[in-house]
């Protein structure tokens, strides 16, 4: 049986594509996919850089920077944010298909498929971001989606706060839907799938934490 | 539980997590913190601000003197000027007699024809004197003597002596000859009077004033006879009762006219403070006022009495103080401005006003120039709230790179990938 890679339909209609995929034999249309996430990927990160989210930290250089010097050094964050555009889907498609190629039995081509499909629900994640952060005027850290809003209330500590902001739906549903392709995968028992799915995204929040922690910009 | 159940507590868990979120960022002195998106922001800026009225006025010559004639005392001759020739102080205008001086001659004519003839009577009574003083002396028995001589001597001819009647002859001689100069004396001073009236009366003539063309004359003779307007240009317009308050005596203007290139420059002269027209609760009273045109070459003798010219009353101008746009400057209760400060945050800033016009607001206490004020924010955003600006790609110039240091180049390319 040949599978056929539509990111969509690895959404909306998972009981479907895991049965195709459990199935496969060859694979048709990776490449076409591939290059498609990249570029939306890119897209999305273009935007939200053009809007200058996540560029806080930076914003106070205004006050000694002349107009021209400012946008000139913007432009820069955005290439900056470009970047991750590329890099962001490398890790998050190889890096991680490979981590989990390590921990588990399953074919690496598959998890690389399962991987592309959770990040098109990360993009859709970050798309949806990008109007809520410019209009409700909040920042990453108090993501409606997430849990750095109520975590602001109750906690004293910016890293943590952080990190909480990371936990949101959406990771949730990725978590969930990822439990649910490998596990079926997956020769191992359930809880050891579930509990390597769950290592691995909170090892993502913390660097993702970390990452908006130290300003890098007191570092270079 | 099945995977309807499943999904139906998932959306649930998921909409109160929203609701509790956006509750809790939109409530009142709420404790998340912000970024405000700022999508337009400002330097203080020291600036020159300038308050005018903008109005139309007129080309009109400065003064306007007229020129009254009387008729009835006066006999008018000639004009010596025609409409639009341009005068000099001191021109000749126009020539008249005066009636007064007329009679005035007449008088002293008579009084000299009558001096001349008394003169004549005297002259012909020494001659019978004369004649008399001969027969005498020659053959005095003969002698007879004219009737009227005899009365004016005084003395009995049939009783006296010869050397008496002799005597007596000469003394009425010389008394003669004295009242004959003095009469001639008479006769001359009125022929002084006389010529001198007769210079005046030729050619009594009015002079202008001042330079300026003749405006206007009138051959009917009736007042004002000859209306003439200065050479030097004013404008002239009228203001509306809200200009009025800011309208000033002295200030500056600048006019501008479609024919012109160069624009005029001058001082406001005059305001009326009286309506033009009856004052009227209907209609918008306007003040007439005249700006006076400060002469630059030639340009301001070539202007054409009424022109149109576009005209900017400069009531108020603040040079070198820090300004901002007025849409940056807000109101709740105290007028503010949002200024994103070194640390990175947005922060309220109550300000005075100053002087406000074209646009830009003076502050005379508030952020001081170079400081960064946000425009236009949409929400009243909680003070130290985080901001970020979208780029300004036509901002960006290629040799701003040369400014930076490959260290900083590579902190900002930094800064874009790795944070959030």
């Amino acid at each position: 049986m040949v599978y056929q890679v539509r990111l969509l339909k690895g959404i909306l209609e998972p009981y479907r594509s895991r049965y195709q995929l459990q199935n496969a034999e060859a694979v048709t249309k990776l490449g076409v996919k591939l290059l498609f996430l990249y570029f939306l990927s890119l897209i999305v990160f273009a935007i939200g850089g053009y809007f200058g989210i996540g560029s806080e930290s930076f914003s106070k250089e205004i006050t000694k920077m002349s107009v021209n010097e400012f946008e000139a050094a913007k432009l820069l964050i955005l290439s900056g944010n470009i970047i991750t555009g590329i890099i962001d889907p490398s890790i998050y498609i190889f890096l991680a298909a490979l981590f989990f190629w390590i921990v588990t039995d399953i074919p690496y081509i598959k998890l690389v498929i399962v991987q592309m499909i959770l990040f098109g629900l990360q993009l859709v994640e970050k798309t949806l971001l990008i109007p809520l952060f410019v209009l409700m005027d909040i920042g990453s850290d108090a993501n409606p989606f997430s849990l750095g809003i109520i975590s602001q209330y109750v906690l004293r500590s910016d890293y943590f706060i952080h990190l909480f902001s990371e936990i949101t739906i959406f990771q949730f549903l990725i978590i969930a839907l990822q439990y649910f392709y490998l596990k079926e995968f997956s020769e191992r028992n359930n809880y050891l799938v579930l509990l390597m799915i769950v290592l691995f995204y909170l090892a993502t929040w913390f660097v993702k934490a970390f990452l908006a922690y130290i300003q890098v910009g007191v570092f270079v | 539980m099945s995977g309807k159940w499943k999904i139906a507590a998932v959306s649930i868990a998921s909409i109160v997590l929203i609701t509790v979120n956006i509750y809790l960022i939109e409530k009142k002195e709420s404790k998340v913190e912000r970024t405000v998106f700022v999508e337009n922001w400002t330097k203080v800026k020291k600036d020159t601000i300038t308050d005018t009225i903008q109005t139309k006025g007129v080309i009109k010559p400065v003064e306007e003197y007229d020129i009254y004639f009387d008729t009835k005392k006066n006999d008018f001759k000639k004009f010596l000027v025609k409409e639009g020739d341009s005068i000099t102080a001191g021109s000749s205008l126009f020539e008249y007699t005066t009636t007064e001086l007329d009679a005035l001659k007449a008088n002293l004519e008579a009084e000299k024809t009558a001096a001349e003839g008394e003169i004549a009577g005297v002259e012909e009574y020494i001659g019978k004197l004369r004649s008399y003083q001969g027969t005498l002396t020659s053959d005095p028995e003969k002698a007879s003597i004219d009737e009227s001589v005899e009365k004016n001597l005084n003395i009995d001819i049939t009783t006296g002596s010869s050397d008496l009647i002799k005597s007596n002859i000469e003394q009425e001689m010389y008394k003669q000859e004295l009242e004959k100069n003095s009469l001639n004396e008479k006769v001359k001073m009125l022929d002084a009077k006389l010529s001198s009236i007769e210079e005046q009366s030729s050619a009594i003539v009015t002079t202008s004033e001042a330079d300026g063309v003749v405006k206007n004359i009138n051959k009917n003779l009736n007042n004002p006879i000859i209306s003439i307007v200065s050479t030097n240009m004013a404008i002239e317009g009228d203001f509306s009762e809200e200009e009025m308050k800011k309208a000033e005596v002295g200030m500056t203007i600048k006019a501008s006219s479609s024919d012109s290139k160069k624009a005029l420059k001058g001082t406001i002269g005059r305001i009326h403070s009286y309506p033009a027209e009856e004052p009227s609760l209907k209609k918008d009273n306007r003040f007439p006022f005249q700006a006076l045109i400060e002469p630059e070459g030639e340009e301001t003798e070539l202007l054409l009495v009424g022109s149109k010219v576009n005209l900017t009353v400069i009531t108020n101008e603040k040079a070198g103080v820090p300004s901002v746009p007025i849409e940056a400057v807000h109101y709740q209760k105290q007028p503010h401005v949002y200024k994103l400060t070194k640390k990175g945050y947005v922060d309220k800033h109550y300000i005075t006003k100053g002087l406000k016009a074209e646009g830009k607001q003076e502050i005379i206490k508030g952020p001081s120039v170079g400081d960064v004020i946000l425009m236009e924010p949409n929400v009243a955003v909680k003070n130290h709230s985080y901001f970020i600006t979208p780029i300004q790609f036509e901002k960006v110039k290629a040799a701003t790179y040369k400014k930076f240091t490959s260290r900083e180049k590579v902190r900002y390319l930094l800064l874009g990938i790795l944070e959030k």
